[in-house]
């Protein structure tokens, strides 16, 4: 009896969906999977008597349920199918936006771009999959612990009247509005803030 | 590969038919493709019979709002059910996403369409009713092969200008 992979899961990040698996334990070596979508009338092989541990689905589409199996093989024996749901549009993780920044006197510029897509256009992001899109920014002077929020649905955005000569970090994440629903913060970028005088104290 | 059981829509858990404002390209590429793939087999006869059933542009939005969506409803219902039925294997592996995608199309605009409990029963107008009856005498009188290319050519009026008008409800004049 061979046995299932195990582990199953599916990892997607901005529609980049990586079905993933561990090999299961078992005696023999050789042994290899096979993993499959449910098509509109029939389950269709994607990754086929494979000896690796993921297989990519970023073709499927992004809407409704889909259900995905993989099996383990060994010459002709198979193990049972592990079987995996997955709504593209509702499970991906929303990767980090990426962010610009410049300080110009006691403010902070701020311009955003949305994830790209897997398999999609530049110019197709996660913005034009989501109506209610939105950045939100996280923001604190460096070194405390106080952190302050701003939500904006523009692609840019400015920190007004903060500290003159001050160091700031800023990090930014993708927001559905209507969900409720965060992405990944980006990695943190810092900038210090000047003053209208030009001499520092 | 095991044949699905009859394919019945899976219920939409909510209305939430403003998420196709429009379709990725990555999503129109694959429509694309098994359009494509389709025309190629029509016979010129049934394409020419079937351009004389297709909606004129601009007839979806005559319709009020709320039956716009019962109209294209029943146009996703059709082209599901034609395109559904295809058993060439080499179209069958190209459908597959681009239906898998219209039939949760489908099961949106159902659940979009189903009259709230406490709703007063609205007459269907007029316009809607010729709409409906066009493509129930076009499934009663017309060939499989006329409504195989009915549903071919009219698929990207349906999925861009048609889908896009109702997804924007009341802001599509």
């Amino acid at each position: 009896m061979i046995p299932p992979p195990e582990n199953v899961r599916m990892n997607s990040v901005n529609f980049k969906n990586i079905l993933q698996w561990e090999v299961p334990a078992f005696p023999k070596e050789n042994l290899t999977f096979t993993a499959q979508y449910e098509s509109y009338w029939y389950f269709q092989d994607r990754c086929k008597n494979t000896a690796s541990t993921h297989c990519d689905f970023s073709v499927l589409s992004k809407y409704g349920d889909h259900t995905v199996r993989v099996r383990t093989e060994l010459a002709d024996e198979h193990s049972e199918w592990v079987n995996v749901t997955f709504c593209p549009v509702e499970d991906t993780i929303i990767g980090p936006p990426e962010m610009q920044t410049e300080s110009l006197a006691d403010s902070i510029h701020m311009r955003f771009s949305a994830p790209q897509i897997e398999n999609e256009p530049e110019t197709w992001t996660m913005k034009n999959i989501y109506n209610s899109w939105a950045y939100r920014v996280q923001y604190w002077k460096n070194g405390t612990k106080e952190k302050f929020q701003v939500t904006s649905q523009y692609d840019s955005e400015v920190l007004r009247d903060l500290e003159p000569w001050t160091t700031y970090c800023i990090q930014v994440q993708g927001f559905l509005l209507d969900q409720n629903r965060t992405g990944e913060w980006s990695k943190p970028v810092c900038e210090r803030t000047t003053s209208d005088e030009t001499t520092p104290p | 590969p095991v044949p699905r059981a009859t394919r019945l829509p899976v219920e939409a858990k909510d209305c939430n038919i403003a998420q196709f404002k429009s379709l990725s390209p990555q999503e129109l590429q694959a429509f694309r493709k098994a359009k494509d793939a389709i025309e190629e087999g029509l016979p010129q006869k049934d394409v020419r019979r079937a351009s004389r059933l297709l909606p004129r542009d601009g007839d979806l939005q005559q319709l009020q709002v709320q039956e716009r969506q019962k109209a294209l409803q029943a146009e996703v219902a059709l082209t599901l059910k034609v395109l559904g039925n295809m058993t060439d294997p080499a179209l069958v592996t190209i459908l597959g996403q681009p239906l898998h995608t219209l039939s949760h199309i489908h099961s949106q605009l159902q659940t979009c369409t189903e009259p709230q409990p406490t709703a007063e029963p609205t007459p269907q107008s007029r316009l809607l009713s010729r709409w409906l009856h066009r493509l129930q005498e076009a499934q009663n009188k017309e060939t499989p092969g006329c409504l195989k290319a009915y549903v071919t050519l009219n698929l990207f009026r349906l999925l861009t200008r048609d889908l896009k008008c109702v997804a924007s409800g009341d802001q599509c004049a």
